[in-house]
């Protein structure tokens, strides 16, 4: 039993957020939230340039080491759906060369687009394979993606975003990440076609979103802890006041406690154990932890973290896009109560 | 990183369970009892920690020099936890507190002494901080030792000693130099409680458990038994402290209430709807499913955190301050489930869970309180564990 981090798996974590933070200064970040299509292209390359998206497949990496990349994403506030990306690097390994080279050189970026509900999205046999239909009205980086991964029940399609009949148009939405509604009316040639995909797919992105929104919350927590030790008032720095430390301390409590049940999740996933209940713990846990983190920055930073001036309402707008797509914690408990009540409580 | 037990470690959990099961009897077992399973205040529960003794089992991961077994800590943990899961009583301060800071600071005629009959479960212990007018301001104890001849004569009272009443020695802390700032005037002593002068007064609390005020009229000391240097008490308590938090403090008791609390969940019917049903319970029991999760991962990151030699405080501290306020809230949820009848105590017959639950209701409020407050615990995780610095 040991849930300390190799040094290998620190050095990890240390390489990909010194490798972020060089791509992704305040400066850069401000500017990106005012583009039109928020991505970061030479953070990607970046990121695949040091194996990141390959490791996986060389059999260098688990889902654990993949957590902390995302992580640190989390911490950056890297643009584009990197979770959903390398959730599905197996697979997108395995659908072709072009897609694995493309994968590898970090010119992929898949988003994952779950099944919106009724009327969702369906497939029927069409001449040379399927035709793949449906809606879905807020995408949150579909205008980024140079894929997008439509699950329809337990399948998953490939779609090129460029392929004819696919209809992205930008939406306004609560955090400029990239929002499109999307329409769906293509042809799905039979490769682009991974039948029972899905669920595991799905697992993976649970565990390495969870990773990633743990970061998000740590870097909201580390900017009210730098926040609260600068900012004076009453003669003193605020970070000095027993009220706000034990608001801060709320939140590490929240953090770190939601990071180990993902670690343990992942590291379930890498065993091959069951792990199900395990990931919508971690599910619940972050999603209340991203909360938390958010309105006690929020409140630490006063009204100068309402202004956009403040970096701050850039992670917290991430931080609740994230938790729609990561699902509600009401969702997650569900789950855990389904699990619970079956008898798998261990 | 990894998340299971060794096949070593799952073997000597296995040992324990089946020594337990053949060697500890009804009342060593006693499921009355709530945060008072750990004590060892009867000549029963005292013969089975003899039997712990002989078995090799106390002082595990004490160095070899001093008599033990200089196994990783992680054994240890697992001893009490099967302990715990029983309702048996803790390998406690003895080996942990006071084994420990006798190793590090003990004079060698203290460590002959004690560490033996440490060892040989031959020896109680009670801890002296807390005063009337010290508990979180610690530091501000007044229990006064004056220097007397040879030794010291010792004036003032402590509260809340829980273990006084069946203990054989006294750890407690005094302040030996007035003059000196709070933190740099106090001294550790052990002190035979059946030294003239002291007096023991029964407190009753609405946890049921006893606890002690310990009157010192005149009592005196002899010199060597003050532990290590004079003034140095507060470090040698910090350093205790930090112990005490991590070995008394076991997951067990808390995934037991979770689950009875489940199995009660799983049967009982409110106005003929199963509860299990209820999406509100659910979402309790989810919730309350994860946090305990959540503290078990804790606890095993300060266990194996304590392993690599680094004394854990932030890690303890958040353990600490978490799985306390849990227990709060599951013991809350279980009465907000158990409806009316979850109020009975104990003894009466239609007590659901046999009054557990109700029992723990009314123990867990000490504890986001004792052991260091929760605002103690937080003031800790800030300073420690944020950098924050108090005003």
């Amino acid at each position: 039993m040991d849930l300390r981090l190799t040094p290998l798996q620190n050095l990890l974590r240390q390489s990909v957020d010194d490798l972020l933070a060089a791509h992704l200064p305040a400066e850069r970040l401000r500017e990106l939230s005012a583009e039109a299509i928020c991505f970061e292209a030479a953070a990607w390359a970046a990121l695949a340039g040091h194996g990141w998206f390959s490791l996986e497949h060389e059999g260098e990496a688990g889902l654990v080491d993949l957590c902390l990349v995302t992580e640190a994403c989390g911490r950056a506030l890297l643009p584009g759906p990197v979770a959903a990306t390398l959730a599905a690097a197996p697979w997108l390994q395995g659908a072709g060369s072009e897609l694995a080279r493309a994968l590898a050189a970090g010119e992929l970026v898949a988003e994952l687009v779950a099944d919106p509900g009724p009327p969702g999205f369906s497939l029927t046999p069409a001449a040379d394979g399927w035709r793949l239909r449906g809606q879905a009205p807020a995408v949150a980086h579909g205008l980024v993606g140079t894929h997008l991964l439509v699950a329809v029940g337990d399948d998953l399609c490939l779609v090129p975003a460029t392929a004819p009949g696919v209809n992205r148009t930008a939406v306004p939405a609560l955090a400029r990440v990239g929002f499109c509604a999307l329409s769906l009316d293509c042809d799905l040639p039979a490769g682009a076609w991974l039948p029972g995909a899905a669920p595991a797919v799905q697992r993976r992105f649970q565990a390495v979103l969870s990773a990633q929104m743990s970061g998000a919350a740590e870097a909201m927590l580390r900017m009210a802890v730098e926040y609260a030790r600068q900012r004076e008032q009453f003669g003193q720095p605020i970070g000095s006041y027993q009220a706000v430390q034990h608001r801060c301390v709320d939140t590490l409590s929240a953090v770190e406690g939601a990071r180990l049940l993902v670690y343990q999740a992942a590291w379930r996933l890498d065993q091959g154990l069951p792990a199900d209940l395990d990931l919508s713990a971690a599910a619940a846990a972050v999603a209340q932890c991203v909360l938390t983190a958010s309105a006690h920055a929020h409140q630490v930073h006063g009204a100068m973290g309402y202004s956009e001036e403040s970096l701050l309402p850039l992670f917290s707008r991430w931080a609740r896009v994230a938790t729609s797509l990561a699902g509600p914690r009401r969702q997650h408990l569900q789950q855990v109560a389904a699990h619970l009540l079956a008898g798998e409580w261990r | 990183m990894n998340f299971s037990f060794s096949p070593d470690e799952e073997r000597f959990r296995q040992e324990v369970r089946e020594f337990i099961a053949r060697e500890a009897g009804p009342e060593v077992l006693d499921p009355r009892r709530d945060t008072t399973s750990q004590l060892v205040d009867t000549p029963e529960r005292r013969a089975f920690m003899k039997k712990l003794a002989q078995k090799g089992w106390l002082g595990l991961s004490w160095p070899k020099e001093y008599g033990g077994k200089g196994l990783p800590g992680l054994y240890e943990y697992i001893l009490n936890e099967e302990l715990a899961w029983a309702g048996a009583p803790l390998v406690g301060k003895g080996v942990g507190i006071i084994g420990n800071t006798l190793m590090r600071h003990g004079s060698e005629k203290m460590k002959q002494f004690f560490l033996p009959k440490i060892l040989r479960a031959e020896i109680e212990f009670a801890l002296g901080y807390t005063e009337p007018e010290a508990g979180s301001d610690l530091a501000s104890l007044q229990l006064r030792a004056v220097r007397e001849g040879d030794g010291w004569r010792l004036n003032g009272q402590k509260r809340f000693t829980t273990s006084a009443h069946f203990s054989d020695w006294y750890w407690a802390a005094a302040r030996t130099d007035p003059e000196a700032s709070k933190h740099k005037g106090i001294s550790l002593f052990l002190i035979d409680l059946k030294t003239p002068g002291l007096t023991i007064q029964a407190m009753e609390t609405m946890g049921n458990e006893r606890t002690n005020e310990v009157f010192f009229d005149n009592v005196w000391v002899p010199g060597d038994q003050l532990v290590g240097e004079i003034n140095k008490g507060w470090y040698y308590i910090s350093e205790a402290l930090d112990y005490e938090r991590f070995t008394l403090f076991t997951f067990g008791p808390l995934q037991k209430k979770f689950e009875m609390l489940l199995s009660y969940v799983n049967s009982a019917t409110r106005d003929g709807v199963p509860l299990r049903e209820d999406p509100v319970v659910r979402q309790t029991m989810a919730t309350l499913a994860t946090h305990v999760e959540v503290a078990r991962m804790q606890i095993m990151r300060v266990i194996t955190t304590a392993g690599t030699g680094r004394v854990p405080n932030v890690e303890a501290a958040m353990s600490k301050l978490w799985s306390t306020h849990l227990g709060q809230r599951l013991s809350n949820a279980a009465l907000d489930l158990m409806g009316a009848a979850g109020q009975l105590i104990m003894d009466s017959p239609h007590a659901p869970l046999d009054g557990k639950l109700e029992l723990s209701y009314r123990c867990t409020v000490l504890d986001t309180i004792g052991g260091g407050s929760s605002e103690v615990q937080k003031n800790i995780i800030a300073r420690r564990g944020l950098g924050l610095q108090l005003q």
